[in-house]
């Protein structure tokens, strides 16, 4: 019985706060891949609180912030953090220029020749710079905005957008129309 | 469906909030059972726990009850003409000697000791257990030069259970019982029973003894067998 009231305040809490924790997980995670086990690991622990002690539903939500930052900092060592921090130039002398190019490619532009989008975005998730399919998630999935995703990454707008046309240019050549998808 | 939604629901398939749920779940599940196993594995060790605690009271009380009531200190009966002295002889070491002797079983010996009536074994205060009795005699050759093992030694007198337990009577007319093993005698205490001294040694699981009596020169040796069960053989025989 003790159990199932317990189960009930987890549901509840876990339906509250769920899409927040993972926004919050995504951008603060070194590797997107990584997202759903520190997610998890993040409500087990939870779980474990909630079968010890009493807690607040006002300050949930800053309650599993805290855990969510415990849990990425011993998800990563320290190699870990060294292999997954960017390589990619974040002021980029052409941002200005994509500027300029501003929706010239869009992502209903593309077409694709296996519709396989599930493949799409493991390749997106693939990539080295693992500021790509955060930006993608949080643009395609969440639909933010260029600015609150820049805001949200600390980030200028420009680098969004050019993450996000050069990206969608290199998903045309790989998979889209008389482009390589098997590689 | 657009693009955009296309690659939405290929997102929303990987990253997951009912999977997730469903994973947690299972996670929750594996810990309580994990829980409950450590549980009931610690609560399982605490009879087994408390049940070698008491074995081990229990078998060390047997011990000293039954092995080293009489070992460790010096046990008198005046009534009876007893002291009773044990020697540790781990403490002084051994020697074992080899004899170039020939053993016959299944023979008649002469009985070494004094009886009331008829010659009776049963007379003798030896453990229930032991109840088989078998007789040898050993030859040895008259000299170097002789190859006839003509000559008795000893004879043996060997009661046991069958098993592991026993006591070894060796005894001779003429001179000391053949030896196997030599000890150093030195500091040893006496034991005296009926006004007879020997002196009774202690090796490991057996116990050693020496005298004379009846005209006879005895060893015997015992092996299993408690000091309490040695000391009554002894005072039954020693009459």
């Amino acid at each position: 019985m003790a159990s199932e009231t317990y189960l009930s305040k987890f549901n509840n809490v876990y339906d509250k706060t769920y899409l927040d924790l993972l926004k919050y997980v995504i951008i603060k995670c070194h590797n997107i891949n990584d997202a759903n086990d520190i997610i998890q690991e993040i409500y087990l622990e939870l779980w474990n609180i909630i079968n010890k002690k009493e807690l607040s539903n006002d300050n949930i939500k800053s309650y599993l912030i805290g855990i969510a930052n415990n849990k990425i900092k011993k998800h990563y060592t320290l190699l870990q953090k060294i292999k997954t921090i960017s390589i990619f130039e974040k002021n980029d002398k052409d941002i200005e220029l994509i500027d300029l190019l501003e929706d010239k490619i869009n992502i209903e532009n593309i077409v694709i020749q296996k519709d396989n989008w599930l493949t799409i975005w493991q390749f997106i998730k693939s990539k080295k710079n693992q500021d790509i399919p955060k930006v993608f998630y949080l643009y395609y999935k969440l639909e933010l905005s260029i600015k609150e995703i820049a805001k949200e990454l600390n980030v200028s707008e420009s680098y969004i957008k050019n993450l996000i046309y050069r990206t969608l240019k290199e998903l045309q050549k790989k998979f889209g129309d008389g482009g390589i998808s098997n590689d | 469906m657009t693009n955009k939604e296309k690659l939405k629901k290929a997102i929303e398939q990987d990253i997951n909030p009912t999977n997730n749920y469903n994973e947690i779940i299972k996670k929750i599940e594996k810990e309580g059972q994990m829980k409950k196993e450590n549980n009931l594995l610690k609560w399982s060790l605490v009879p087994i726990c408390l049940i070698v605690i008491i074995s081990g009271i229990i078998f060390l009380n047997y011990k000293n009850d039954n092995n080293d009531s009489l070992e460790n200190q010096t046990y008198i009966d005046k009534d009876n003409n007893i002291t009773l002295n044990i020697n540790d002889l781990s403490k002084v070491g051994m020697t074992k000697l080899d004899a170039d002797i020939k053993t016959i079983s299944g023979v008649n010996i002469p009985y070494p000791f004094k009886v009331n009536g008829n010659q009776n074994e049963e007379w003798f205060i030896i453990p229930s257990d032991l109840t088989q009795t078998k007789n040898y005699i050993v030859y040895v050759k008259k000299d170097k030069d002789s190859k006839e093992y003509d000559t008795v030694a000893n004879y043996i007198m060997l009661i046991t259970d069958g098993n592991e337990r026993s006591i070894e009577v060796k005894y001779a007319k003429e001179q000391e019982p053949l030896r196997d093993y030599y000890f150093s005698e030195e500091n040893s205490k006496t034991t005296t029973i009926n006004g007879i001294d020997l002196k009774i040694y202690k090796y490991e699981n057996s116990f050693y003894t020496t005298f004379s009596y009846n005209g006879y020169y005895f060893d015997i040796e015992t092996l299993n067998i408690t000091s309490q069960e040695f000391s009554n053989y002894l005072v039954s025989i020693l009459k």
